[in-house]
């Protein structure tokens, strides 16, 4: 299996690689009222908006780094980018270099981890991306999208 | 002289002229007759002119001689006789007679002088014997007017007795009488050459007087000379001092004179040396300088611009790193989805994954460059920023250095003006200076010879100085000399006036007698006539014998003044037996006073003794010490007041006896002391050693001999005194010291503290010394002197006649003291210390 590493803070993190679409420099961010709050605002890409999942306040890391990088990857039938430190590289681990995780691993909940991966006497923590966001979170990210395409057909025409 | 006299000298000149003149006469005579055929004798009288001439020489000295052996036979033999026996008749001698034959004037004035002193002498003699019959026939009389009473048959032959005797005594006295005529004749006569005799040894008095007030002045003005002599002496040693002094300054100034001489010229010369450094090598580099730095100056400009440009140039390169860093980022991203894609892939996109891979790496690695060529980059551009702040500071310094060099040619520039100055300076100054030297030199050479003439000024001086001395001791003896013949006049005047005196009352006297003796021959002859009628009435015998015997006494009685009289003829000088004449003499020392300063004092003193004692109290004032001692021993002075030395010595030679000292402010003794100028370098009488001193009265023990025994315990004899005088009284000395011709004197301690606030130190203080004293001589009876003591000492302050008595012998002067031989016992171990007397 090959995971994308990236990093926030100090620790390093791993994302399933076949869920990853693109890594993205950061862009121009817009924030809408109409959104909900753990939502950081959204970005175009070639066209489509898609909302931009700050990871850094989620897992409640207070990163030094300036530098930041978008990782877009699909969650469930949609995209969304996630704001983090670093794109570190890609590995792959056997089975074997996979371990069940700990009720809690320094601070985050059994929830959002899929395994540790180990790896040149490193731990990357293997993210189960599906469970990033709870079941209200879910819907209101599904009721923005509605408002999303809207905007984002009005903006077309703006543009046009 | 008298003319009617055929035997004068005038007479026998006269003779002897008259002889001369005979003999010339004759001489002519010849001569003319000779005359008269000179054509025959013309040969022969050339021949003649010489025995003529040869003759009379001849006959003049013989002549000359002759008269020579006359006049000294006649005139001068006699005349000294003459003078021997009036010497001798002075002093009393009538046994003496002159031996001359001659029969002029001089024979025949010591004819009558030898008769005068025969007749005097035998007048003398028969008043001796006539008073001394008269004497016994008075005692015979009486005895036998005791007899009378007894034995009234015996009467008439005693009347007779009495007659004869009384008609001797009448013939007698009429002797008497005659010859005390005569005798009042001849001491008329005497009395006349006495007077001139006195006025002879006054006028010599006077001239004596003359001569001490002649020899005092010279004395005064060889002191004068003295003392103007060591003040040239003092001021000449100032002199040479002085010139020595300038001479060694002037040796002192030439050798600075020299040294600067050649400090100018090493100062010429290190001037001049700087100038032509200062103007040649100076300028010339810091010319150079100023062009180095001008060059330094401006490849720093250069330099700086490089570094600019490379600065700009960095920038650039930092801009192109940042357009490459992002590429390379890009690239990275790039590679990142192309590895993710080719993962997805699977199979197919392994090959693929590998370019993404090593693209990636790529980019890894250019990153990786980037960022150091960027840190490159950037320490470039510090390090050319550090250049350019670098290169700024070091334009600072290059416009500082131009500036200093700028500066350094403006002083090097004022040097070289400034050296030529001092060289020109250091010139002139080595010009004067050698000047200088030339005219020190001069000064030098010109002090040298003043030293030498004051050196030898002083030596002269020296000399003079001595001279002087020499003089001073001269005239010192001389006016002894002067005071000798001076008493010794003054006495012999006393003593002639004596005679004079004596003489004028023998002829009073004698006169008397004749009185006397013509009274007694009236009486005789009344007597005798009375006694022819005794004959007749012996009854009335008795009552006319009472007469007589009245007549006899009067008569012994003046018969035995008539031979006290003639005692004091006879002896007139040894008058010591006062009892006989009554008259107690004062005898006074003067001590420093003059003799009518002595009279004034002591008068009122004398006249009160002379009113206790019942007696008439003469002074007698002696000349000096020695004629005090005189006076004592010739039995003159009878009592005296004497300075303590005096009557040590009196008590010596002639046992005199202290009877009272005096008193001074109440005390009996008092100090003597030595005193020198306050502000002299004197400051003990140890530094009196080699000095001047003034001494006192020579006699005075608080004045001379106690200031010497103080300078011989302090190891100063007289003759470690450079000078020394006797001043006559304590306040000359006093006055000697303070006008600084004498650095050091021996005074009285009132004196001295009268005269201490005037400027006088008092060095020295002696043993407690005796005052002046009253003694009496050996002869003078005890009784007497008990009187004479209780009157000194009843004389106080107490009563009014006291005071003034003692107030006229001096301020101090309070009175009298007892005194003993043994309180004069420090006198005479002082002079015994002294060897002196």
């Amino acid at each position: 299996m090959k995971f994308t590493v990236f990093k926030i803070g100090k620790e390093d993190f791993g994302i399933e690689i076949s869920r990853v679409v693109e890594i993205l420099n950061t862009q121009k961010v817009y924030s809408l009222p109409e959104l909900p709050d753990f939502l950081s605002g959204v970005i175009t890409v070639r066209g489509e908006v898609i909302p931009l999942l700050d990871l850094r306040k989620r897992f409640g890391i207070l990163s030094s780094d300036t530098k930041e990088l978008i990782i877009l990857i699909r969650y469930e039938s949609e995209k969304i980018g996630l704001l983090v430190d670093e794109i570190k590289e890609i590995i792959s681990l056997n089975p074997e270099e996979i371990i069940v995780p700990p009720a809690i691993f320094k601070g985050l909940k059994e929830r959002y981890l899929s395994g540790l991966g180990k790896k040149n006497e490193g731990i990357i923590i293997l993210l189960n991306i599906d469970y990033l966001l709870t079941s209200e979170e879910k819907i209101m990210l599904k009721e923005a999208e509605v408002i999303l395409e809207e905007n984002a057909g009005s903006e077309k025409t703006a543009e046009g | 002289m008298r003319k009617i006299s055929r035997e004068s000298l005038e007479f026998k000149y006269l003779i002897f002229v008259i002889t001369l003149l005979i003999g010339g006469i004759m001489w002519t005579g010849i001569i003319s007759f000779s005359a008269v055929s000179f054509e025959k004798i013309y040969g022969t009288s050339w021949n003649f002119i010489m025995w003529t001439v040869l003759m009379a020489f001849i006959g003049v000295s013989i002549v000359a001689f002759l008269f020579w052996i006359v006049a000294r036979r006649l005139v001068i033999k006699p005349i000294q006789s003459i003078e021997k026996a009036s010497r001798a008749l002075a002093e009393g001698d009538l046994s003496f007679r002159i031996n001359i034959s001659s029969n002029d004037e001089i024979g025949r004035m010591s004819n009558a002088f030898n008769q005068s002193l025969s007749s005097l002498g035998d007048i003398f003699q028969r008043v001796s014997n006539g008073s001394q019959r008269v004497k016994s026939v008075a005692g015979k009389f009486e005895q036998e007017f005791e007899r009378f009473t007894e034995n009234t048959k015996l009467e008439s032959e005693a009347i007779s007795n009495i007659a004869t005797s009384l008609e001797q005594m009448n013939s007698a006295a009429a002797e008497i009488a005659q010859s005390v005529e005569r005798l009042a004749a001849s001491t008329e006569e005497k009395a006349a050459s006495m007077e001139q005799m006195v006025s002879s040894i006054s006028e010599i008095a006077n001239s004596s007087q003359q001569l001490s007030t002649a020899v005092d002045s010279t004395s005064v003005s060889v002191e004068e000379l003295s003392s103007t002599i060591k003040e040239v002496a003092y001021k000449a040693e100032e002199l040479a001092a002085t010139s020595e002094e300038t001479l060694a300054a002037s040796e002192e100034l030439s050798s600075s004179i020299r040294e600067v001489e050649q400090s100018a010229k090493e100062s010429a010369l290190l001037s001049d040396k700087v100038k032509n450094d200062a103007s040649t090598f100076g300028m010339e580099s810091v010319e150079k300088t100023v062009e180095g730095i001008q060059n330094i100056k401006l490849s720093f400009a250069k330099t700086s611009d490089y570094i600019k440009k490379l600065g700009g140039r960095s920038v650039e390169i930092g801009k192109i790193l940042n357009v490459i860093d992002e590429i390379t980022d890009q690239t990275t991203l790039l590679a990142l989805n192309a590895a993710i894609l080719a993962a997805q892939a699977g199979e197919h996109g392994k090959s693929f994954s590998v370019v993404a891979d090593e693209i990636k790496d790529l980019a890894d690695r250019t990153s990786y460059s980037t960022r150091e060529i960027a840190e490159l980059i950037q320490s470039v551009q510090q390090e050319v920023r550090d250049a350019i702040s670098a290169m700024e500071d070091g334009m600072k310094s290059v416009e500082e250095g131009l500036m200093v060099a700028r500066d350094a040619g403006d002083a090097l520039g004022k040097i070289v003006e400034t050296s030529i100055q001092s060289a020109e300076m250091s010139n002139s100054i080595e010009r004067s200076t050698a000047e200088q030297a030339r005219t020190t030199r001069l000064v030098s050479d010109s002090m040298e010879k003043v030293k030498n003439m004051v050196a030898q000024i002083a030596k002269t001086t020296q000399e003079q100085s001595k001279g002087a001395l020499h003089i001073t001791q001269e005239t010192e003896k001389m006016r002894d000399v002067a005071g000798h013949i001076k008493t010794a006049t003054g006495e012999q005047l006393i003593s002639a006036r004596q005679i004079s005196e004596a003489i004028e009352l023998v002829s009073d006297k004698s006169q008397h007698i004749v009185r006397s003796v013509n009274e007694q021959r009236s009486g005789a002859s009344q007597i005798f006539k009375s006694i022819e009628k005794i004959r007749d009435i012996p009854q009335e015998n008795l009552d006319r014998i009472l007469g007589i015997d009245h007549s006899l006494k009067g008569l012994f009685k003046n018969t035995e003044l008539l031979t006290n009289e003639l005692k004091r003829i006879r002896l007139p000088e040894t008058g010591g037996d006062f009892a006989a004449s009554g008259v107690i003499r004062f005898g006074i020392e003067p001590a420093g006073l003059a003799d009518a300063d002595i009279s004034a004092k002591f008068r009122p003193l004398a006249e009160y003794l002379g009113k206790k004692l019942g007696r008439k109290v003469e002074l007698r004032i002696s000349s000096d010490h020695e004629g005090a001692l005189r006076d004592i021993g010739n039995g003159l002075a009878h009592i005296s007041f004497l300075t303590p030395l005096t009557y040590v010595i009196a008590r010596t030679k002639f046992g005199a006896e202290v009877i009272v000292t005096s008193l001074m402010e109440g005390k009996s003794g008092h100090r003597s002391v030595i005193v020198a100028r306050s502000e002299s370098r004197i400051r003990s009488i140890e530094d009196i050693n080699g000095r001047n001193f003034a001494f006192g009265y020579r006699h005075s023990v608080s004045g001379h001999i106690a200031p010497r025994i103080m300078l011989l315990d302090a190891g100063i004899d007289l003759k470690n005194l450079l000078h020394y005088e006797y001043f006559s009284s304590h306040e000359d000395v006093a006055e000697a010291v303070l006008s600084g011709n004498f650095d050091a004197g021996g005074l009285n301690e009132s004196a001295a503290y009268r005269y201490q606030g005037k400027g006088l130190s008092l060095l020295k203080f002696s043993q407690e010394l005796p005052g002046f004293s009253v003694c009496a001589s050996k002869s003078f009876p005890q009784t007497l002197k008990y009187e004479l003591e209780s009157a000194l000492l009843s004389l106080t302050n107490a009563t009014p006649e006291g005071s003034s008595i003692l107030l006229n012998q001096g301020e101090n002067f309070t009175g009298f003291e007892k005194a003993s031989d043994a309180d004069f016992t420090i006198v005479k171990d002082m002079i015994s210390k002294l060897g002196m007397f």
